[in-house]
C-alpha cells in the first residue's frame, strides 16, 4: 500500500502562506514514510488554476517524495499540458505522476470559451497527445479537435514538415497517467489502461461500480497495476478528537468544494461518510474496508483541512506516517510482530516540529 | 536607484556542442540561482522555445515555481514568454502562481515568437501573432485588475471570468522583448518595460506612450550583450567567439531567426553567405575579456541609456559549453570587479 499526500488546491485566502504551509507539509511528508505529494487545479474559484507551478516548487523543496499533479485536459491544447509535464519531470529527477481529470465544471470549459459538451471527447484526444508527446519518437496526431502539426498555409516554413517531437523527453521513460474515476473517462483509461483514481468526494459504491466496470473492460492487469484513491482523511489519538476535528472542517470543505466541483459536489453529510478518520485502529479498519471492496493499493490523503490550524494538521501527518503507514508496511507479518512494533506509536519518534522552520 | 542587473539566458539547452542530461541542467539551474542570490544579482531570466531538438526549456512558468522554491530573493524572470502561442487565461493564471509562491518576485518578459514550427505545433497562425498579443496583454492586464471582467476580441471572447488567486504584485511587471518600431511602440502605448530594443529606438517609445497619455519616466530598458568575463583576456575572447557562432550561425540559421527584407522569408542554411554576414556581425557585439576591458565596454551600452530611463543590465552569460567553475568565476569578477564600478559611474551620472 503506497500513500500520499494531497491533492492540494491552495485556497484564496493569504495563498503565500497557504503554500509555505503546503511545502512544511510536503517535508514532514517525506520524513514520515509518504510516497507522494499532490497538487490539484480549478478555475475561477480562488484555489490553484496552474498545479505545474505548485509542484514544481514542491519539487525543489522535497527530493525524494513523487510529485503528483491532479490536472485538468481540455481547457487549453494538450500540447502545453505535455510540456508543463516533462518540464516537472525534469525537474524533479523523473518523480511525476500525472492523474488527468476533464474540466470539474461547465463554467472551466465555458471560460476558456469552449463547449462543455465536447469535454468528454477532448480529453480522449488529449490523453492520447500526451502519450505520444512523452514516447521517444516524432509523431502527428490528427483529430476532431487537435491537430500536429496544424499544416497552417500562414506558417510557410513549417510546411513539408510532417511529424514534431516535444521536448525534453520525460526523465523517466515514460510519465506515469493516470485518470480520475469518471463515467465519461473510463472509457479512454480501459482503452489506454490508465490506473483509476478515486476522488476524495465519490461514495464506494460509486466508486466500485466504476472499478469493476474497468476490470472487466481492460481483461487481465499486471499484480503492480495501481488502484488509487483519494480521501479526506485525519488520525488523532482518539476516535473523539478526531470525529471533533473533521466535524469542525466538513461544513467549510462542503462549502469551498460546492464552488470549485459544481455538478460534482456533494453534502457534507456524504463527505462524512466517505472521509477516512478516528484513531489509529478506526483508519486502519476503514482503509482495509477500502482494500476488500475496492482493491485500492495507493491511498491519497487529503488533510489540508479548511479551519484547522496548520500545526494540527503536521501533528496528524505524522501520527499518520508513524502509525498507519507502518501497519500496511507490515500487512503481511504475524499479529505479535505488528503489536510489539505499533504498540506505542503516540509515545515513539523524535521531534521533527523545529526542523521544519527550516522548509 | 541602485543599478539592477541581470544574468540570462537559462534555456536548459543540451547543444550540439555539448550535450546534457536536462534532469542535470535543471539541477545546475537551481544551482546557478542559488550563486546568483549569494552574489547579489538582481533578476534570472529564463528563456522558451518548443518542439527544437536540444529540449529548450518549454514552460517557463513552471520552471519559474522551482527556482521560487530554491531562492528567497532573487527575481525570476522570463525573456522571453513567447505569448501569442499560449492561452491568455492559462498565462494569467499560471504567472499569478508564479508570483505567489515566489512571494512576488516574478517579473514577465513576453514576445510574439517568430518559429513557423512553433506556432504550427499549437495550431497558430504566425501571421496573426502581432494581433493576438494585443488581445493577451489587454486579458493578462484585466486578468490582475479586475475582480471579474469580459473580453469581446477576434481571438478571445471570455465572459464573466475572475481569475483568482490574484498574483501577489500589482501588477507582475511585464517586459516587451524585441526591436521592431511597432513593437517599441506597443510597449510604448501600454507603458511596458523593454526587453533588447537600443537606446535609439526610445523615441519611438515616448512618441507612443505620449499619444497614449502615459509618462514615460521610469520605464526600464535592457542594456548590455553577450558577456564573459574571465582572468585571461585572450581565453575569454576565443571562449565567447566561438559559443556565439554557434548561436548565432547554428542556431538562428536553424530557427530562420532572421528576415530576408527580400523576400520576406526567413534566413536559414540555404543563403550561407548572408546568414555568415549577420553571424559575424551579431558575434562582434560580444563583449569579453578581463573585468577591466568588459566594464569600459558595458559602461559605453550603459552611457547610451536614454535620460529618464531606468537600465537594466541584462548580461547573457550562461552558455551549456562553459565549464562550470570558468561559469562561477565569470559571475564572481561580474560582481566582483566591473558591477561595483559600473554602479559607481552610473550613480556618479546621476
Amino acid at each position: 500500500m503506497k500513500f500520499g499526500l494531497g491533492p492540494y488546491w491552495l485556497d484564496d485566502d493569504d495563498p503565500y502562506q497557504r503554500f509555505r504551509e503546503m511545502a512544511q507539509q510536503a517535508w514532514l511528508a517525506q520524513e514520515c514514510a509518504f510516497d507522494s505529494i499532490w497538487t490539484g487545479e480549478a478555475h475561477f474559484t480562488g484555489h490553484c488554476p496552474h498545479p505545474f507551478v505548485p509542484a514544481a516548487a514542491l519539487a525543489v523543496k522535497v527530493d525524494s517524495l513523487r510529485m503528483g499533479v491532479l490536472c485538468q485536459l481540455g481547457l487549453v491544447h494538450p500540447a502545453y499540458v505535455a510540456e508543463d509535464a516533462v518540464t516537472l519531470d525534469n525537474i524533479s529527477n523523473g518523480r511525476t505522476i500525472l492523474a488527468v481529470a476533464p474540466p470539474w465544471r461547465p463554467e472551466e470549459t465555458s471560460g476558456y470559451g469552449l463547449s462543455s459538451q465536447d469535454d468528454a471527447s477532448r480529453f480522449a484526444e488529449a490523453v492520447q497527445v500526451l502519450k505520444l508527446s512523452w514516447a521517444p519518437q516524432p509523431f502527428s496526431f490528427t483529430g476532431r479537435h487537435y491537430c500536429i502539426p496544424a499544416h497552417l498555409k500562414a506558417n510557410v516554413a513549417a510546411l513539408g514538415q510532417e511529424l514534431v517531437s516535444l521536448t525534453p523527453k520525460p526523465a523517466q521513460p515514460s510519465i506515469p497517467l493516470w485518470a480520475a474515476a469518471l463515467p465519461h473517462t473510463l472509457p479512454v483509461a480501459i482503452q489506454q489502461r490508465l490506473p483509476l483514481v478515486g476522488l476524495p468526494w465519490q461514495e464506494m459504491e460509486e466508486l466500485a461500480h466504476l472499478f469493476n466496470e474497468y476490470r472487466a473492460g481492460a481483461g487481465s492487469l499486471p499484480a503492480d497495476h495501481i488502484w488509487a484513491l483519494a480521501r479526506v482523511t485525519w488520525v488523532a489519538k482518539s476516535s473523539q478528537e478526531a470525529k471533533e476535528a473533521v466535524e469542525s472542517s466538513l461544513p467549510l470543505l462542503a462549502r469551498a468544494w460546492a464552488k470549485m466541483l459544481g455538478p460534482h459536489a456533494v453534502s457534507e453529510a456524504q463527505l462524512m461518510g466517505a472521509a477516512i478518520f478516528g484513531d489509529v485502529d478506526d483508519c486502519i479498519g476503514q482503509i482495509r474496508r477500502y482494500q476488500q471492496v475496492l482493491g485500492i493499493n495507493y491511498l491519497i490523503c487529503f488533510m489540508a483541512l479548511p479551519g484547522i490550524p496548520h500545526s494540527h494538521a503536521l501533528r496528524a501527518i505524522e501520527l499518520w506516517g508513524k502509525a498507519v503507514i507502518s501497519e500496511f508496511r507490515m500487512a503481511a507479518f504475524p499479529r505479535q510482530i505488528r503489536e510489539r512494533f505499533l504498540a506505542d506509536v503516540y509515545g515513539w519518534g523524535r521531534e521533527l516540529a523545529p526542523q521544519l522552520q527550516e522548509v | 536607484m541602485k543599478l539592477e542587473v541581470g544574468l540570462g539566458l537559462w534555456g536548459m539547452q543540451a547543444f550540439i556542442l555539448h550535450p546534457r542530461h536536462h534532469v542535470k541542467l535543471y539541477q545546475e539551474m537551481i544551482e546557478e540561482a542559488r550563486w546568483m542570490e549569494e552574489l547579489g544579482f538582481d533578476v534570472l531570466w529564463l528563456t522558451e522555445h518548443h518542439v527544437w531538438f536540444d529540449g529548450y526549456v518549454p514552460q517557463l512558468l513552471t520552471a519559474a515555481g522551482a527556482l521560487a522554491a530554491a531562492t528567497s530573493r532573487l527575481r525570476i524572470g522570463t525573456s522571453c514568454l513567447l505569448l501569442p502561442m499560449h492561452h491568455p487565461l492559462r498565462i494569467a493564471e499560471g504567472a499569478a502562481m508564479a508570483d505567489i509562491v515566489s512571494g512576488g518576485r516574478l517579473e514577465l518578459g513576453v514576445a510574439v515568437g517568430y518559429r513557423d514550427m512553433e506556432f504550427d505545433t499549437f495550431g497558430i497562425a504566425r501571421s496573426q501573432r502581432a494581433a493576438r498579443m494585443e488581445e493577451m496583454l489587454d486579458i493578462l492586464h484585466l486578468a490582475w485588475t479586475e475582480d471579474a471582467f469580459s473580453y469581446e476580441g477576434r481571438f478571445f471572447q471570455l465572459k464573466g471570468i475572475r481569475v483568482l488567486p490574484k498574483p501577489i504584485q500589482r501588477p507582475i511587471p511585464i517586459w516587451m522583448g524585441g526591436w521592431a518600431p511597432s513593437v517599441v511602440a506597443r510597449a510604448g502605448r501600454r507603458r511596458l518595460h523593454l526587453m533588447g530594443a537600443r537606446p535609439d529606438d526610445w523615441p519611438i517609445y515616448e512618441e507612443a506612450a505620449r499619444q497614449a497619455g502615459h509618462d514615460p519616466t521610469g520605464i526600464k530598458m535592457t542594456l548590455g550583450g553577450d558577456v564573459w568575463v574571465d582572468d585571461d583576456e585572450e581565453e575569454a575572447k576565443a571562449f565567447l567567439k566561438a559559443i556565439a557562432h554557434y548561436l548565432y550561425y547554428d542556431q538562428l540559421g536553424g530557427w530562420g531567426f532572421f528576415t530576408d527584407p527580400a523576400t520576406g522569408r526567413p534566413i536559414s542554411f540555404d543563403q550561407p553567405e548572408t546568414l555568415q554576414v549577420i553571424a559575424t556581425a551579431m558575434n562582434a557585439l560580444a563583449i569579453a575579456g578581463r573585468p577591466e576591458t568588459v566594464t569600459e565596454a558595458l559602461w559605453e551600452r550603459l552611457a547610451r541609456c536614454p535620460k529618464g530611463v531606468v537600465p537594466h543590465l541584462f548580461l547573457r552569460i550562461r552558455f551549456d559549453t562553459a565549464p562550470r567553475k570558468k561559469m562561477h568565476r565569470c559571475m564572481e569578477l561580474l560582481t566582483k570587479r566591473v558591477i561595483p564600478e559600473l554602479r559607481r559611474r552610473w550613480e556618479k551620472r546621476g
